[in-house]
């Protein structure tokens, strides 16, 4: 099983923390109130648990989730999943009062896949900046239902990490939370260890 | 000789990469100044209480206390030290925080340029 040293995982949860940190003041700007923050946690779990594990950080289930595929020197799927039903008040605030319930039910897709369009991309220009590396990645996909469906399913599950970042992001006026996870295989987290050795390399050298 | 009188600096982050990385760029400009490391708003205000640094920087999101408040505790008791929030988290809400404290405010990622910011800002108010 492959983990992480002290370090490794303190470079990553770093280098989410500043991609994070520059979506919530987007968002904040978008819902017009600031946006609370955790301090990040960081797990790595071998693939074919995934909607267990989601689920109960998730505390549901059943899910919302904006998912996008991120490739380059490492591949990776990216998600941000709400629990279900608590989706819609972000939305209200992205738009506004004046939506009628019927509007806004229509926009909850295209909100949920600009909000995690914003944090996705944040993640992986924090990502790409401190690396040097280049992602490309895919138009935001929207997904509402159980855990496991959401969840793309491989038959070679051993071949594949999560790496789950726990950052509950919410709104104070709101108990909105939001997470995030990103799905690797083992040569492209073995891609982004070789990275993140050589970023902490020159940190120990600047 | 280096011409800059000696400064100490506590760096106040919970990451040890963050900490690593503020160090190695202050030690690069000024080789002399003395620099003490807390993990934790509560251990920087323990710090602060044994011995007064010129300048701290400052995190926000941190386990127990956040740096708003951690910033707030160190002023009371050394006001002549000078604070620079050192954040990602870079909303409106928390610079606001950060002027309403008077205290300086740096965005993260902890860079060359990032370091000068907060360095600049601590020469400014010295």
């Amino acid at each position: 099983m492959i983990d992480l040293s002290e370090l490794q995982r303190d470079a990553l949860v770093e280098i989410f923390n500043i991609g994070v940190g520059q979506a919530a003041s987007s968002l904040s700007q978008i819902v017009g109130e600031p946006i609370m923050l955790s301090v990040p946690l960081l797990e790595l779990l071998p693939g074919g648990h995934q909607a267990e594990a989601i689920g109960t950080i998730v505390r549901s289930q059943r899910v919302c989730a904006v998912s996008q595929d991120f490739s380059g020197d490492m591949d990776a799927r990216a998600f941000l999943f709400f629990p279900e039903g608590k989706t819609r008040e972000i939305v209200r605030r992205m738009v506004g009062e004046s939506v009628s319930a019927a509007e806004l039910s229509e926009m909850e897709q295209e909100a949920l896949s600009e909000i995690g369009n914003i944090i996705l991309n944040a993640c992986f220009s924090s990502l790409s900046d401190l690396l040097h590396t280049r992602f490309s990645s895919s138009l935001p996909a929207y997904h509402l239902g159980m855990v496991g469906e959401v969840l793309p399913t491989r038959k070679d599950a051993e071949e594949e990490l999560l790496l789950l970042l726990h950052i509950d992001f919410s709104l104070p006026s709101n108990e909105i939370h939001g997470y995030l996870v990103f799905l690797l295989t083992v040569p492209s987290f073995n891609a982004l260890l070789g990275q993140i050795d050589s970023f902490l390399a020159s940190a120990h050298g600047n | 000789m280096n011409a800059t009188p000696i400064k100490s600096i506590l760096v106040v982050d919970d990451s040890r990469v963050a900490r690593m990385l503020i160090r190695n760029f202050i030690l690069n400009l000024h080789p002399h100044w003395i620099i003490t490391e807390a993990a934790s708003g509560k251990e920087a205000v323990e710090c602060v209480s044994r011995e007064t640094p010129n300048y701290v920087t400052m995190d926000y999101n941190m386990p127990d206390m956040n740096g708003s408040d951690a910033a707030q505790q160190i002023l009371q008791h050394a006001p002549k030290t000078v604070i620079a929030l050192f954040t990602a988290n870079v909303q409106a809400h928390t610079r606001e925080q950060a002027e309403k404290l008077g205290i300086g405010f740096v965005a993260k990622p902890v860079t060359e340029a990032s370091i000068k910011q907060a360095l600049d800002f601590f020469a400014s108010r010295s």
